[in-house]
């Protein structure tokens, strides 16, 4: 290998070398961007060149080659025309500096290699940014080319060395050079460009993360962690977000396992693209949910994104929907009866479920043509009626009720009963809906053949019977015969027939039927007349009939007849006139239609009421259609508002007249209800009655399909919450004030407890002052003037002493009663006999010196403050040891009884009692009943015990003879919520 | 005690009303032999010993006085370092459990109920003074001196 070779595979390494530590170092600024940035890459591109150009091959002095020419050109191919142009001015004012034969052509050299790279960097940038080897490469070598002739401007030995050193050695090397710089740059760029792009995408992917309202979660499916929630779901859920980030899915998900695995495999088989689930809330809810789910790569990691929406107020909806419907079908069902709309502009007709039942109709296979239901399924006899009864209604908006017949497909004939209901008008007054129902009646009118095909019997028999008559005046002999055959065909028919006297209209003859079907006798029939055998209201009826009674057959009723037992029945009759046995008669043949009327009355009594629950719903109910018709509204509506339905045919005529000048927004409002999938509940609105009153409604409104001219129809509902509302404000007001007052009431009596405080405190401090003063130096009189005072004068400083003592105990006593009523009561578990063990023990070293005999009954334990009880014990007991101090054998006995949720206690002693007269004074405070040079206290203790006692919800009284001792009585309940501290 | 302390003081009495102070006083002097002062109130006590003239052995204080209370006084002294150390006995004729507590809290050493009784008064007295000066002397000598 030659050196030069060697020397320029170095100096494209070093160039190599650079640009790898440049992209180190400025790994973390992108190359493109703003103006001072690009001048900052053109310098230290230029930097980079002055670094290769230190280290040349000489070829001769001044003549020196290098790697800028590669430099320059991927600059200028990649790094764009100012960075480009500042290198070359570096690179170029250096190689000026380093002057020398070749100093014009080596920057020529850099301006072309320079200015190709940029050409090349247009024309090819594809390429280019693709990293394309042989594209760069095929630069280098045109890069390169036009370096070798710049050297043809050199002195021709110059040039001659200069190809004979390094010419061959620069297409070598160069080009290659070219390459790999390119490819680290492209490379370099590509790299920028894919972050940029993903940094913009994890922006979008944040964004639309953050800011949806939609709860979503991103859940680490190993493992089962929730990774981020956005904020809504953390709304949704109620748990801070750095706590949703902590737990499982599994704690949220109410599902077990099994059951998440179930519903996966069920949306799969329903191809749904979500599960429904049901997800626990923080405060414990449970929800149900859709929860929309795919994966999404996170990073390295392939996470999955949950998008959860809470459709648990839907569902409810959905569900009291199908209920109603139901209960529509199943009543439609009941009666046999059907439902149709006709959408007349469209000639489209819509079923409800039971009309399919009747015309036995696949409802998948189910057009809606008008025109194809009646040549399909109506009968061919009946087709013209129905068409002509539809064109009546159209024409004479007058429905007429009307029978025919339709055929299933499977062939079976069924007789209906079809009767046009509500001619809906469009706005123009032209019709635009007829709906209606149809009643399968091929129940009854199977009775009604079996009549028809009797009249049609009857007939022939009557044929038969007048051809007999006529044969029976020639012919003697055959009218035997014939009378027999006539008979027969009489007295077998299984429907009631008489011959009556049209002039006597009595009974000529009757068959067995009528027989049994009126309770007479043959013979009682031929006694009475056709008139007994009506109930009398119904004689006028039949007389009229009669009086214009045509000749020939003829078919009447139904009628009220009546049987001897005084029932009735309705019949319809067939008669034919006859002349029999000389006389004009008529031959009658009734058929029993008592149980048909019935029927027929029962239904139509069901259709009433089926109209009655929809149409009069005891609240306010409202279908309408998105052009703004109001299809159906519910007489509540109109009751409550005081319009009527003709003012409400529109939406806007209803909007106009019950929200005023706020009707544009409302009416916005219900346009936008049609775009809902589901129910919502609109909220309350004040609405204006005819009268001008207000009313509050609370609506809720679902979309329930389309009408049949595909116009969707929404249902509106609504409540009049007024009273509701009034009573809520009311009881809201009462409340606000209620808490006012208590409040008042809190601060005045804190103020007053305050006061009551800072009193007691003074009367401690100050009033005892003077007392001690009093005390005290009545005592130092006392010593130092003993010698002077007698004994008189030491006798009344000793009481001037003992009555200042004595009123500082009387203060002591009343701070602490008064304290009593302020201080809380703690109420423990306390063992009575061993506190009144203890506090008898205290008595009897405060009255060594006497014998007293106490007996301790059963102490039941009671609740209580411990130290408060103490001293109620402790003043009972003091008292009785004091009253029993002139008792040669003093007796204390003390007891406690459970008495219903209470504790019944007494100390009963045997000392000098009192008067009952006066022991309502005994718990007062300061109220003596002996004087207290004889029993010392200051008149404040059983005041004490009956306060402590009250606290703790318990009783206090005393029962005492003079001279035969007292028992002093108290309860404590033992249910510590009985004895509050209200009861003070 | 020291010998020395002839005319040095060792009781302050801090009280407000003339007749407290003067039966405590003689209480006192009865029966133990010391020196004793008397502030009117909180102020007076403090511009006492922050007088630059050696501090007392044990400083006797009412609760309620004009100006400055025995609670602040009490706060004063106990927070003071140089001040800390004396004895402060609390002679009150409150019994409210709260200055009880508030007192101890300020680092009272002894709280005492005011006696109507002259007698026990006497006694109550003597035995504070007994107890602070003579059985228990204070852990600053220096003080007394």
């Amino acid at each position: 290998m030659s050196a030069a070779l060697l020397s320029l595979v170095q100096n494209a390494a070093l160039l190599l070398a650079l640009a790898a530590v440049y992209d180190l170092a400025t790994s973390r600024q992108p190359l493109g961007g703003r103006p001072l940035r690009q001048i900052l890459v053109g310098l230290l591109t230029g930097g980079v060149g002055v670094a290769i150009m230190l280290a040349p091959v000489v070829v001769e002095p001044g003549v020196v080659f290098d790697t800028r020419s590669v430099l320059l050109a991927i600059s200028g191919a990649f790094l764009g025309p100012l960075p480009t142009v500042i290198a070359m001015v570096v690179t170029a004012a250096f190689r000026w500096s380093q002057g020398g034969l070749a100093a014009g052509v080596g920057i020529g050299v850099i301006v072309s290699s320079g200015l190709i790279g940029g050409l090349w960097g247009r024309l090819r940038r594809r390429a280019l940014d693709a990293g394309r080897v042989s594209d760069l490469y095929a630069m280098g070598v045109v890069v390169h080319v036009v370096l070798l002739g710049w050297m043809l401007l050199l002195p021709w030995s110059s040039t001659r060395r200069v190809f004979a050193t390094v010419g061959l050695e620069v297409m070598l090397v160069h080009p290659a050079a070219t390459a790999a710089l390119g490819l680290l740059l492209s490379r370099r760029l590509r790299r920028e460009r894919d972050a940029d792009e993903l940094a913009e995408s994890e922006s979008r992917y944040r964004a639309l993360f953050e800011n949806n309202h939609v709860p979503m979660l991103i859940v680490d499916p190993q493992g089962g962690t929730i990774v981020d929630a956005n904020p809504a779901a953390v709304a949704f859920y109620g748990w801070p977000r750095e706590r949703l980030r902590a737990m499982l899915v599994t704690e949220i998900n109410t599902l077990n396992s099994a059951e998440v695995q179930a519903e996966m495999a069920r949306a799969q088989a329903e191809a749904r693209n979500h599960f429904d689930f049901r997800h626990r809330r923080a405060d414990g809810s449970v929800r149900e949910v859709e929860v929309a789910s795919g994966p999404i790569l996170f990073g390295h990691r392939t996470l999955l994104y949950s998008i959860v929406k809470d459709v648990t107020e839907r569902r409810l909806a959905d569900e009291r929907l199908r209920d109603t419907l139901d209960q529509f079908e199943r009543a439609q069902a009941v009666a046999h009866l059907g439902s149709w709309v006709w959408h007349i502009r469209e000639n489209r007709v819509e079923w409800s479920p039971q009309m399919f039942a009747i015309f036995g109709v696949d409802r998948t296979a189910f057009d809606g043509d008008l025109a194809g239901v009646i040549a399909r399924a109506i009968h061919p006899d009946d087709r013209a009626a129905v068409e002509r009864a539809n064109r009546r209604v159209l024409e004479e908006r007058r429905p007429t009720p009307m029978e025919y017949r339709v055929v299933r497909p499977d062939g079976s004939v069924r007789t209906v009963r079809g009767e046009a209901g509500d001619l809906g008008l469009g706005p123009d007054g032209s019709p635009e809906r007829l709906s209606g129902v149809v009643l399968d009646v091929t129940e009854f009118r199977a009775g009604e053949e079996a009549l028809r095909r009797s009249v049609e019997e009857l007939e022939r028999t009557s044929s038969a019977l007048l051809s007999v008559v006529e044969d029976h005046q020639r012919a003697e002999a055959a009218v035997r015969q014939s009378e027999q055959d006539y008979r027969l065909l009489f007295d077998a028919n299984p429907n009631p027939m008489w011959i009556y006297d049209l002039e006597t209209l009595g009974f000529l003859e009757v068959n067995h039927a009528a027989v049994q079907h009126y309770g007479y006798s043959r013979e009682e029939f031929l006694a009475i007349t056709i008139e007994q055998i009506r109930p009398p209201e119904e004689r006028p009826r039949l007389r009229a009939h009669l009086r214009q009674a045509p000749g020939t057959i003829q078919a009447s009723g139904p009628w009220l007849h009546q049987r001897k037992d005084g029932s009735c029945l309705r019949v319809e009759v067939r008669s034919h006139s006859l002349t029999w046995r000389g006389r004009p008669t008529r031959l009658m043949l009734a058929h029993d239609v008592t149980q048909r009327e019935a029927a027929r009355e029962a239904l139509e009594e069901s259709e009433t009421r089926l109209r009655r629950a929809v149409v009069e719903a005891p609240f306010p109910i409202l279908l309408h259609a998105e052009d703004g018709t109001i299809v159906q509204l519910s007489r509540a509506w109109c009751d409550i508002t005081g319009y009527t339905r003709e003012e409400l045919r529109t939406v806007s005529e209803w909007t106009g007249r019950a929200y005023g000048a706020d009707a544009p927004r409302v009416e916005a409002g219900i346009r936008a209800l049609f775009d809902l999938d589901n129910r919502a509940a609109e909220g309350e609105f004040p609405i204006r009655t005819r009268s001008g009153g207000i009313r509050v409604w609370e609506f809720s409104s679902s979309p329930v399909g389309r009408l049949p001219d595909g116009r969707r129809l929404v249902i509106s509902m609504a409540t009049d919450v007024t009273e509701r509302r009034a009573a809520e404000d009311e009881v809201r007001r009462l409340n606000a004030e209620l808490e006012e007052r208590v409040r008042a009431r809190t601060a005045d009596l804190e103020a007053a407890n305050a006061e009551l405080e800072a009193f007691s405190y003074s009367v401690s401090h100050d009033l005892r002052a003077p007392l001690r003063g009093i005390n005290g130096f009545a005592r130092v009189l006392e010593e130092e003037l003993a010698q002077r005072l007698d004994v008189e004068g030491r006798r009344l400083l000793g009481i001037v002493r003992s009555e200042a003592v004595r009123m500082g105990k009387l203060i002591d006593d009343l701070l602490r009663f008064s304290r009593l009523g302020r201080q809380p009561i703690h109420r423990l578990p306390l063992d009575t006999r061993a506190l009144v063990e203890e506090v008898v023990g205290e008595c009897r070293s405060r009255h060594r010196d006497r014998q007293v005999a106490v007996d301790m009954g059963d102490l039941p334990a009671a609740p209580g403050d411990p130290a408060l009880l103490r001293q109620v014990w402790v003043n009972l007991l003091d008292n009785a040891f004091k009253y029993t101090g002139r008792e040669p054998s003093p007796r204390i006995a003390i007891r406690g009884t459970v008495e219903a949720g209470t504790v019944h206690y007494s100390v009963a002693d045997n000392g000098i009692g009192f008067d009952m007269a006066h022991a309502s004074r005994l718990f007062g405070v300061f109220q003596r009943l002996h004087p207290h040079e004889e029993f010392e206290g200051t008149g404040v203790g059983l005041a004490l015990v009956r306060r402590i006692v009250g606290r703790h919800g318990g009783r206090v009284w005393a029962e005492a003879t003079p001279g035969h001792g007292a028992t002093f009585h108290f309860t404590l309940p033992l249910d510590p919520a009985l004895g509050t501290e209200a009861l003070t | 005690m020291n010998p020395t302390a002839g005319n040095a003081i060792q009781v302050l009495i801090v009280e407000d009303n003339p007749v407290d102070a003067e039966l405590a006083q003689r209480a006192l002097r009865r029966r133990l032999p010391c020196a004793i002062e008397w502030a009117r109130d909180g102020l007076e006590a403090v511009a006492r010993l922050e007088s630059g003239t050696p501090l007392p052995c044990l400083v006797l204080l009412d609760l309620k006085m004009p100006r400055m209370d025995g609670l602040t006084l009490l706060r004063r002294l106990k927070t003071d370092p140089r001040t800390r150390a004396l004895v402060a006995v609390v002679f009150t004729s409150s019994r409210e459990p709260s200055d009880v507590t508030e007192a101890y809290g300020a680092g009272a050493n002894s709280y005492l109920v005011k006696p109507v009784d002259g007698a026990h008064f006497d006694e109550l007295v003597e035995a504070a003074g007994r107890y602070w000066l003579e059985l228990n002397e204070p852990a600053t000598p220096g003080s007394c001196s």
